[in-house]
């Protein structure tokens, strides 16, 4: 299996037209994501996915990606123009971001954010498909132990750094184990926790509660949150571009974040919004005048949105090579794969490599789009931020309906749905995090099958589960996660101030 | 401080009910050594311990005190967000009786009236453009089937 003709053949997949149509509608909504505060990529692309239902599978995936990266770019611009960030991600852009656009940088801000995103996320592309080959031919060799040993890692991982308390991400992540056992088992066809609901036979739809979770719950502490005041932007003034001296200063923090970013990403659990915290406080230490950092730094405006973009496709490492997401977001892109019918992991590398490849070749297209009219159109769509809420929060609810009833047009998925609105809103308030109960819910089903095809093999031993080395590395850094915020308080006291630290902001 | 260990409690009775419900799945005597069964014990036995450890941990921090220690609390609803919901639950109600724009349109303007007072005319033409636009897509270029409701569309 040589790699190189695959993703030369992707490439042409890539710029053919159509696929260049659906990159561009992508990123355009991934933007308009990413500016509008109270909707972010895993809620965009729920809402997305039911009108992908019948499209060719290739287009809508390189359009669902586009969503995600593309909202990157977009949430930048909120918390430098209005020190309110669109996504999480770019909270540690407003505090550097704003105060430069207050002293009539505004412009420089915006360019450094979209020109380290566009560096950051063509590194990490590379990065990704340097990694894809020996990552997934070390998943052939998983069996049935490897794979439960994954998904237990990626779990544990997502509930221990999700949120402040280890306990209430351990609680979310078993709350969506326990939603994936019902229905159907899929062994033995016995009906499981269905209560008599034939409609519960099929098990609880994923996507309807990524759209409850994320899109409803987001418009209820919008609701609840709602005030009438009046957004001010800073005027941007001068061109949207670096000085020398400015670039000078950027630079570094654009390829450190780009790294630590990519990295962070990879590894399950952490995430975008984590990369750019680290890429933040990295610059800042390493800064000869750390003074400077609250002040209007431009590094601490280039490190985290280079972070944040290469941790979002560094986040689509596990995914494709591996077929395990290891963040929320990424467990909708995964729910969109598997509703196409289309399992990723390294058997899909070997089977369709024009598609793998076509999407991963996709996104530097799409970050090119990005870099090209996100500078110029930067005063359209900060008119986005005009939009009332008033009219957003009841259209959001709206297109969450049309959405969730077109998936299998029945109502309980809309008394789901909106259940679900609430349980996140409830979730969001008591701080109890909510990815781990996503992608708990979206890998319950293999985990589950995995660990039984596993103690079958052994006869019901579970020494299996650490009679390989992956299985044995990734077992014990599940267990370590877990443990070691127990066992050692100090981690969990630091646990606590950072995101306190990262809250107040 | 009581809130989180409010939480613990809910968790944990909903722990001890998932594992009790786990002893009516149907068993057969065929297959994998572990049967239906297996998976759910260890989930609830999982959330029960993760239900514990939330206690030790609000104890700890009591003890430990300190002003940064801010507890997570949930306000009362607001108003407007308990309008929302009973909007909702109206519209679903509504939904297949009446028709998908019919429905969608009553919601919208109400909400958007609520919610967005001071422009009665924006809120007016978006709900219409939104209702008929969602129609148009969903029903004529992806081909879901929407309810028609009362008077045919």
């Amino acid at each position: 299996m040589d790699t190189l003709p695959h993703i030369l053949n992707g490439f042409v997949v890539a710029i053919q037209p159509i696929s260049l149509l659906y990159v561009f509608m992508g990123v355009l909504m991934g933007m308009v994501v990413g500016v509008l505060p109270g909707i972010g990529p895993a809620a965009g692309i729920a809402l997305l996915l039911p009108v992908t239902f019948g499209m060719d599978p290739m287009s809508a995936l390189i359009m669902l990606a586009g969503v995600y990266y593309g909202a990157m770019y977009g949430g930048s611009l909120t918390s430098i123009l209005l020190n309110t960030p669109g996504e999480a991600s770019s909270v540690m852009t407003a505090i550097d971001g704003y105060k430069m656009a207050r002293k009539g940088r505004a412009g420089a801000a915006l360019a450094v954010a979209a020109i380290g995103s566009f560096i950051a996320g063509t590194i990490s592309i590379v990065l990704l498909s340097v990694l894809a080959r020996p990552l997934t031919s070390l998943a052939l060799k998983f069996g049935p132990a490897e794979y439960f040993a994954l998904m237990f890692f990626a779990l544990t991982a997502i509930s221990a750094l999700t949120g402040k308390s280890l306990a209430k991400g351990l609680i979310s992540g078993f709350l969506g184990l326990l939603l994936s056992t019902i229905g159907l088992d899929q062994q033995s066809g016995v009906p499981r926790y269905t209560m008599g609901i034939t409609e519960l036979q099929d098990g609880i739809d994923f996507i309807i509660v990524a759209v409850g979770v994320f899109a409803v719950a987001e418009v209820f502490r919008g609701i609840q949150d709602q005030h009438d005041e009046s957004r001010q932007l800073v005027r941007i003034e001068g061109p949207v571009w670096l000085t020398r001296e400015e670039w000078r200063q950027a630079s570094p923090a654009i390829w450190r974040g780009s790294f630590i970013g990519f990295i962070v990403g990879v590894l399950p659990g952490a995430g975008a919004t984590i990369a750019s915290i680290m890429s933040y406080v990295t610059e800042r230490r390493l800064s000869k005048h750390p003074e400077r950092f609250g002040e209007g730094a431009i590094e601490g405006v280039a490190g985290p949105e280079s972070a944040n973009n290469a941790a979002s496709t560094g986040a689509m490492v596990p995914l494709l090579t591996l077929g395990v997401p290891g963040s929320g977001t990424t467990a909708i892109i995964l729910a969109a794969f598997i509703m196409y019918g289309i399992q990723p992991g390294p058997l899909l590398f070997q089977q369709q490599p024009d598609l793998v490849w076509g999407l991963i070749n996709s996104m530097y297209v799409g970050n090119l789009i990005l870099l090209a009219f996100n500078l110029p159109l930067i005063g359209l769509f900060a008119r986005l931020i005009y939009l009332p809420t008033g009219i957003l929060l009841p259209a959001i609810l709206a297109i969450a309906t049309v959405g969730v009833y077109a998936t299998d047009t029945s109502l309980l998925s809309l008394y789901i749905a909106f259940g679900f609105g609430l349980v996140g809103y409830l979730f969001g308030a008591l701080s109890i995090p909510l990815a781990p109960l996503v992608l708990a819910l979206v890998l319950g089903g293999s985990m589950e099958q995995s660990f039984r095809r596993a103690m079958t093999i052994s006869s019901g031993d579970p020494v299996i589960f650490f009679s390989s080395i992956t299985a044995v590395v990734l077992m014990v850094a599940a267990i370590a996660s877990i443990t070691l915020p127990i066992l050692l308080p100090r981690i969990a006291r630091y646990r606590r101030r950072v995101a306190v630290d990262s809250s107040a902001l | 401080v009581r809130t989180d260990l409010v939480v613990a409690a809910v968790t944990g009775a909903l722990a001890i009910a998932y594992l009790i419900g786990a002893h009516s799945i149907p068993t057969l005597a065929i297959g994998d050594p572990l049967g239906p069964r297996a998976f759910p014990i260890l989930i609830g036995a999982g959330l029960l311990f993760s239900a514990g450890l939330l206690v030790v941990e609000t104890l700890r921090a009591k003890k430990a005190g300190g002003p940064g220690e801010a507890e997570a609390s949930v306000p009362p609803f607001g108003r407007n967000l308990l309008i929302t919901i009973g909007a909702i639950i109206a519209l679903v109600l509504a939904f297949e009786p009446i028709g998908y724009v019919l429905s969608v349109l009553a919601f919208l303007l109400f909400l958007t009236m609520l919610l967005n007072r001071a422009h009665p005319v924006v809120n007016v033409v978006a709900s219409v453009v939104l209702a008929f636009g969602s129609e148009l897509l969903f029903d004529s270029l992806l081909g879901v089937r929407l309810p028609v409701g009362l008077f045919g569309f």
